[in-house]
């Protein structure tokens, strides 16, 4: 489904991503670790149209979407959350949520710009949209408080929520679970299962191993920007080179 | 074509550049560590003219150089206590909210050149030359004063090296304008280190305009004439970086050189201008600016004066009793105050217009510039085509239209202050281009001779009354649009995505395209309004154009507030009455919108509106609304 070859990102003289290949496949959670530093969230800024890369293509469904600014990216059906909480933060959950679903637009520009009856129509039936996904997030509630009065760790599912009220069809989350407590994570986690449930794919970076093993179909393993191991949790909890640079480091 | 004398415009080229480095450096040098552009750094650039200047009345009879000799001591000396006056202030106050120290200091210069106006008169003092003589070198002709300028220029860079490179407190400014909080954490005294910074680029400020001032005339406004240029400067080295205003400066010193060696002096700006362009197209963030700032943009400061509003009743008792008294006044009031009336509702329109700029998170200094389009575009399709004005009035706006998407299209990838200075510079030169192509455009003294619009229903506007009423009505028409916009999906799309770019961008929002679309909007309405202007005055002329009038319209968005379509009027109602006030005491009125600019950034930041809805919430509801200001994101704004 997304599909990166041989992508290329240098800072100056650091190469944060070396030549990294890998494939995402339809319907499947596929998790990024790797220590920190290790060019994830590089990868992510790639992916997007963050960042342009060096060398190396990123393909979507089979089309080349290597240099596409982040906005064309989203329209394909990509979504991304970024690693700190962000979001709209003067606008209420609902609002928010309405703003997200710009890819879901289909009236003309001239009826947004004059606020003509078709597109409040549209703005309305996108509220309700915002409502059902704020339900699922456990947020009905909170659809009319703005977003900056929210605690941090529900910043965070907001994040989420944001990111799929954009019709995504690939879901590109960056350490979801960092910052919420584990009541929080297990049931963001129980979200996420049921979102993949539905058809749609997700791709995590995420330092919380317990929760990676136990979601993740497939695992890629980065550090120092290469590509050091790929498979299943199974696979990939047996790796010895993923032991020796991630998991070695975490049981000293 | 004459001979090109290739060692002139070497000298030409040294020269040039020492005094576009000396000048510039200092703004990039302020940059760097408080991350605010100082618009007053012209100003203090005049203050050293002037202060050779008092130095030279003061002490008749003493010998010229001894007395140039002691200015370039005194000048930076006396600036440099004044740049720490204004740091602690208005930048130390401001620190947390960068765009309100820049606005600060934006009515900062004005209230120094008003101050000086009234010090010293409006009329340019001429100086002797300070250092007479010249030698010939392989041709070209190099004056003693060129050479010191040169000189200069080379020390206070060295100096500036060493200081930077060598000892502590430069390593400590170095560190500051990297990371402001690490260099805290390292145990950093950040205001020591602000003030300095502040001391050391004011007074290189005050250098150049010392040793400026025998080469080009002391008066109030040379500072203003002279900060476009450090601006062009700064954009194409990069905001902040200091090697990249020494790349620039002499980049703009050889283009200068030639240009002006050549014989074409007198289209300097506008070639400028189309370089910076070109420049800010490839290298969005000048030829050695920094990488753009890390893309996980810090969380957004909730806006504490968001929630409250005023109830229904009362808003549309306030705008119906607003529209009322604009509807009476030309049937009550004389023929002199339904003039001032008619350029009321013109300012209406280009401070409407320029909030809904305002809302993409660019500030624009070309509105006026835009203004003057539609008035040139007005002037020339009915001297030239015969048009009626009820055609050109619409095509007005879309030529301003036009030119605004031209200029957007290298600016718009640039941010906050990015946009403003170039916009800055790109007006400059578009008022330059009137003026220097008096083919087309009639040079400085415009075109006159224009006809008011042709009679529609019966009625002729060669009656001010009846104009009134045209400008009424398009001001109400270009109001309910801009009203419209302002609460349309489009438009609070424009206003989240300014609050967040790159959320915006992650799920679908087109950015670039919003900004764009703001601006253009906006500077339709500006083209319209340049129509009605130009048929009013029956002539357009670029005296017309001014910073000041830009100046105003900032002033009064600043002054009312931006958060809401109202906050603007209310602003120019106040500023209007403030002028009308001071009828006789024209030159105070610079100094008042002034000192009022930088009292409402440093205490009513949410404008006249702001604090106008917070009062009635008390009123009505009895219930204390939050005092206290948390300063916006400066990282996510500059």
């Amino acid at each position: 489904m997304l599909r990166v070859h041989e992508l290329t990102r240098r800072f100056g003289r650091l190469t944060a991503l070396d030549a990294v290949s890998f494939e995402v496949a339809e319907a499947t959670i596929h998790g990024l670790i790797g220590p920190n530093g290790s060019g994830k969230t590089t990868f992510f800024n790639l992916a997007t149209g963050f960042l342009a890369p060096n060398g190396g293509r990123v393909f979507w469904e089979g089309g080349d979407i290597t240099g596409l600014p982040p906005h064309a990216i989203s329209r394909l059906g990509i979504a991304r959350t970024f690693q700190n909480t962000s979001n709209f933060a003067n606008l209420t959950l609902r609002e928010n949520l309405v703003m997200a679903a710009r890819n879901r637009v289909r009236t003309g520009a001239l009826a947004r710009m004059l606020h003509l009856r078709p597109a409040r129509d549209e703005e309305a039936e996108h509220g309700r949209i915002a409502e059902a996904i704020l339900e699922r997030f456990g947020m009905a509630g909170l659809a009319d408080t703005v977003a900056a009065d929210l605690p941090g760790g529900t910043q965070k599912i907001l994040g989420v929520a944001i990111a799929l009220a954009t019709a995504p069809r690939l879901l590109m989350l960056d350490e979801p679970l960092a910052g919420l407590n584990p009541a929080e994570k297990v049931q963001l986690m129980e979200i996420l299962r049921g979102i993949r449930e539905e058809g749609l794919t997700l791709l995590l970076i995420e330092h919380d191993m317990k929760a990676i093993m136990q979601a993740c179909d497939r695992i890629t393993v980065l550090s120092y920007g290469t590509l050091l191991a790929e498979g299943t949790p199974a696979e990939i909890s047996r790796d010895p080179a993923t032991i020796k640079a991630y998991l070695g480091t975490e049981a000293a | 074509m004459p001979d090109i004398n290739v060692m002139q415009i070497l000298i030409n080229f040294l020269s040039l550049s020492a005094f576009y480095g000396l000048f510039a450096v200092g703004l990039a040098l302020v940059f760097g560590v408080m991350k605010v552009v100082n618009f007053a750094h012209g100003e203090f650039f005049m203050m050293g003219g002037y202060a050779l200047w008092l130095l030279l009345a003061l002490m008749p009879g003493v010998p010229l150089w001894l007395v140039f000799a002691g200015a370039l001591v005194i000048g930076p000396l006396v600036v440099a206590v004044m740049g720490i006056v204004v740091e602690k202030a208005i930048f130390e106050p401001t620190s947390r909210d960068a765009f309100g120290g820049f606005i600060a200091s934006l009515g900062l210069s004005y209230v120094l050149q008003a101050l000086v106006v009234m010090a010293f008169g409006v009329v340019s003092k001429s100086l002797p030359v300070m250092i007479p003589g010249q030698i010939q070198i392989l041709g070209g002709t190099l004056t003693w004063q060129r050479l010191v300028v040169i000189l200069c220029g080379v020390v206070m860079m060295a100096a500036l090296w060493y200081f930077l490179a060598r000892t502590r407190a430069g390593r400590a400014v170095r560190a500051a304008s990297q990371d402001r909080n690490a260099a805290l954490l390292q145990g950093i005294n950040l205001r020591r280190v602000r003030m300095m910074t502040m001391a050391i680029g004011v007074a290189m400020a005050g250098l150049s305009g010392v040793l400026m001032a025998s080469v080009i005339n002391v008066s109030p406004y040379m500072g203003l004439e002279a900060i476009w240029k450090a601006f062009i400067v700064v954009i194409v080295g990069g905001l902040g970086s200091i090697p990249g205003a020494i790349v620039a400066a002499m980049l703009f010193g050889l283009i200068d050189s030639i240009v002006t060696t050549i014989g074409y002096g007198q289209y300097v700006i506008i070639i400028d201008t189309v370089i910076m362009l070109g420049v800010l197209t490839f290298f969005p963030r000048g030829l050695l600016g920094r990488e753009a700032p890390p893309l996980d943009q810090g969380q957004v400061q909730r806006d504490q004066f968001m929630d409250g509003r005023v109830c229904v009743g009362l808003r549309l008792a306030l705008v119906t009793g607003f529209v009322a008294a604009l509807v009476a006044l030309p049937l009550m009031a004389s023929q002199y105050y339904t003039g001032i009336g008619i350029l009321f509702l013109i300012n209406l329109i280009l401070v409407i217009s320029y909030r809904t700029i305002t809302t993409m998170g660019g500030w624009s200094f070309a509105h006026i510039t835009m203004l003057a389009i539609g008035g040139y575009t007005t002037a020339l399709l009915q001297t030239r085509l015969g048009l009626s004005f009820w055609a050109i009035l619409p095509l007005s706006g879309i030529v301003a239209m036009g030119v605004a998407l031209l200029i957007a299209f290298p600016v718009m990838g640039t941010r906050q202050f990015y946009f403003f200075l170039s916009t800055f510079a790109a007006g400059e030169a578009i008022r330059q281009c009137f003026i220097q192509f008096r083919g087309t455009f009639g040079g400085i003294e415009g075109i006159p001779f224009l006809s008011p619009p042709e009679d529609l229903f019966g009625l002729s506007f060669y009656d001010p009354v009846n104009y009134y009423f045209l400008a009424l009505a398009v001001c109400i028409v270009s109001g309910a649009l801009l009203w419209v916009f302002d609460r349309s999906r489009t438009g609070r799309t424009i206003k989240a995505m300014s609050e967040n770019e790159n959320l915006s961008a992650a799920v679908g929002i087109n950015g670039l395209a919003l900004k764009m679309l703001a601006f253009c909007v906006g500077s339709f309405f500006a083209g319209c309004a340049g129509s009605l202007f130009a048929a009013y005055n029956g002539f357009v002329a670029p005296t017309d154009f001014t910073a000041q009038f830009m100046f105003k319209i900032i002033a009064a968005v600043i002054i009312g507030g931006t958060r809401t379509f109202w906050g603007p009027v209310i602003g120019l109602v106040v500023l209007t009455v403030i002028e009308e006030a001071l009828t006789g005491a024209n030159q105070l009125v610079p100094l008042f919108w002034g000192l009022i600019i930088i009292f409402t950034v440093l205490f009513i930041p949410s404008g006249l509106e702001g604090l106008g809805r917070r009062i009635l919430r008390r009123l009505t509801a009895g219930k204390p609304a939050p005092a206290t200001y948390q300063g916006g994101n400066d990282a996510s704004r500059a």
